[in-house]
């Protein structure tokens, strides 16, 4: 107890403790019996407990909101390997089912619903350098991981939600018309019912591609406000540059799938996009001398063959390759 | 466990014992009962209000079932009694927010209930909770953030940062008190 608290923040603080019981994730040392003789021995109590329970439903969802480097704040690294999300579930499932038997130890409840709090806890999956992967969310759809990639996805009632938070990701994604499927990437947010799309973090931006049915991108960058961007034909683009306004194009021949198969196909697309893909795919690192920036590349490469690719290049484009270690700069041949 | 079985004495009118034995059983339901249900209607609805409404509400149908107050089958009884209940207002809920939706967004509907201006007002809102966040300690924002938004139970958070279940559930308390201060007051 604190030597100097008032005694109006003495029970604000009793009543965030209830509070953080009551809703938080850990039931397993609940006390009921203490929880009402608490709330019920004082309306103030009352009062305090209803205010911190309004506090604690403000912040509903805004975990989907919250800048994606907030997993930041997790103390070891979040992102299990892709190859072992089976693996994953199963750990999931039983550490469930403890925390189910706790609760049944102390409230005597069997036969209620207590799954839909716990369904929305977060998976997190991550693929590294130079490997793909092929994801079965636990709501049917699917998600295929360009390498050096991370995301995370949770579902509820009402919703479910990918958080993109590296590289790039595509997604088949399951009707349920009820529970609109999101992925964050950045300040973006595309929003389907059941299609299939890809999105990717790039460095200086972030973009959409549709590839059956319809998604809405939601821009929420801080410049714009929200505003909404309908992709409704294969082939849309969605483009949304640093400092500039979002685009929505339909001109690119290449297929955008090709990824997936380990081709990557180029079509005058810029030379950072370029290099930043090719480095998905290989520990040798490509890196762009300043001035490089508005080059454009054309090209189908095999993903993991950044030497060719930095070949290529170097004859395209007229730049000069120098190599340190694993890493390659790259430089205009003529300055 | 405790009884009341003095004041349910008290409380017998001489005309009728009916009435009396049922105070007596309401008294029992409630000594035994009141607090596991308010948690479990609290957790599910969010608002105590409403939970205190629907244990009266399950006490209610309990002592129309069974005058005695003696539940056949005790605990699972009450509580499928309480999640019937639960399943009723969704229900209710659900028609009710299905006309609103078919009301206000035909155009819309197919494709998802996140519209611009909700983000817009979220977004408003996780800026004002985010810097009210960000005014705690490192330490209690990460704790706060792991139990409140990654669902990670006390006991794991303890273990993780090397400190007792009570300091994690101190550091989140005071991160609440103080969003609170910042969000509602």
């Amino acid at each position: 107890m604190e030597p100097d608290l008032s005694p109006q923040d003495q029970i604000d603080e009793e009543a965030a403790i209830w509070c953080a019981r009551v809703f938080g994730p850990s039931s397993e040392s609940f006390d009921s019996h203490a929880f009402q003789s608490w709330i019920e021995s004082h309306s103030a109590h009352r009062e305090a407990f209803d205010a911190m329970a309004r506090t604690w439903r403000q912040l509903d969802g805004m975990e989907r909101l919250l800048p994606a480097n907030s997993n930041a704040a997790m103390p070891e690294p979040a992102a299990e390997a892709v190859e072992e999300a089976e693996d994953n579930a199963g750990h999931r499932l039983t550490f469930d089912r403890r925390r189910m038997l706790a609760a049944v130890a102390v409230t005597g409840v069997l036969a209620v619903s207590g799954y839909a709090y716990y369904a929305s806890r977060p998976h997190s999956y991550a693929t590294e350098n130079g490997h793909r992967s092929l994801v079965r969310l636990d709501d049917g759809s699917t998600m295929t991981l360009d390498g050096a990639t991370s995301a995370r996805f949770s579902e509820d009632d009402t919703s479910r939600t990918v958080w993109l938070t590296a590289g790039r990701a595509s997604f088949e994604v399951a009707h349920d018309p009820s529970r609109p499927f999101s992925v964050h990437a950045g300040d973006k947010i595309v929003v389907a019912v059941g299609t299939s799309f890809s999105v990717e973090l790039l460095q200086n931006e972030i973009r959409a591609n549709l590839h059956s049915g319809s998604v809405d991108v939601i821009d929420n960058g801080p410049a714009t406000g929200a505003k909404r961007y309908r992709l409704r034909t294969a082939g849309d683009h969605f483009i949304a540059q640093n400092g500039s306004a979002p685009v929505v194009t339909h001109d690119n021949p290449t297929d955008d799938l090709a990824w997936t198969k380990g081709i990557l196909a180029f079509y005058n697309e810029s030379l950072p996009v370029t290099v930043e893909r090719m480095n998905r795919y290989s520990t040798l690192q490509v890196v762009l001398a300043p001035g490089l920036e508005k080059d454009r590349v054309s090209g189908i490469f095999k993903a993991g063959e950044t030497e060719k690719f930095v070949a290529a290049a170097c004859e395209l484009l007229d730049l000069r390759a120098e190599r340190t270690g694993d890493t390659i700069r790259l430089n205009a041949a003529t300055p | 466990m405790q009884r009341h079985v003095t004041r349910a004495a008290d409380a017998q009118s001489p005309d009728s014992m009916e009435p009396s034995a049922r105070t007596c059983a309401y008294d029992e339901l409630n000594a035994r009962y009141r607090g596991v249900l308010l948690t479990f209607f609290l957790r599910r609805t969010g608002s105590y209000s409403e939970a205190e409404d629907l244990v009266q509400d399950v006490f209610v149908r309990l002592l129309d079932a069974t005058p005695d107050g003696d539940p056949p089958g005790g605990h699972s009884f009450i509580f499928t009694v309480a999640s019937n209940l639960l399943k009723d207002r969704h229900r209710r809920d659900a028609v009710r927010s299905r006309y609103r939706a078919s009301a206000e967004h035909i155009e819309s509907a197919r494709s998802d209930p996140l519209t611009p201006e909700r983000i817009v007002i979220s977004k408003y809102e996780v800026e004002r909770a985010s810097a009210a966040l960000n005014e705690v300690g490192e330490r209690s924002k990460e704790i706060f953030i792991l139990y409140r938004f990654e669902g990670m139970s006390q006991r794991d958070i303890a273990s993780r940062f090397g400190i007792s279940v009570s300091a994690v559930e101190k550091h989140v308390a005071r991160v609440l008190v103080h969003l609170n201060k910042r969000l509602n007051s």
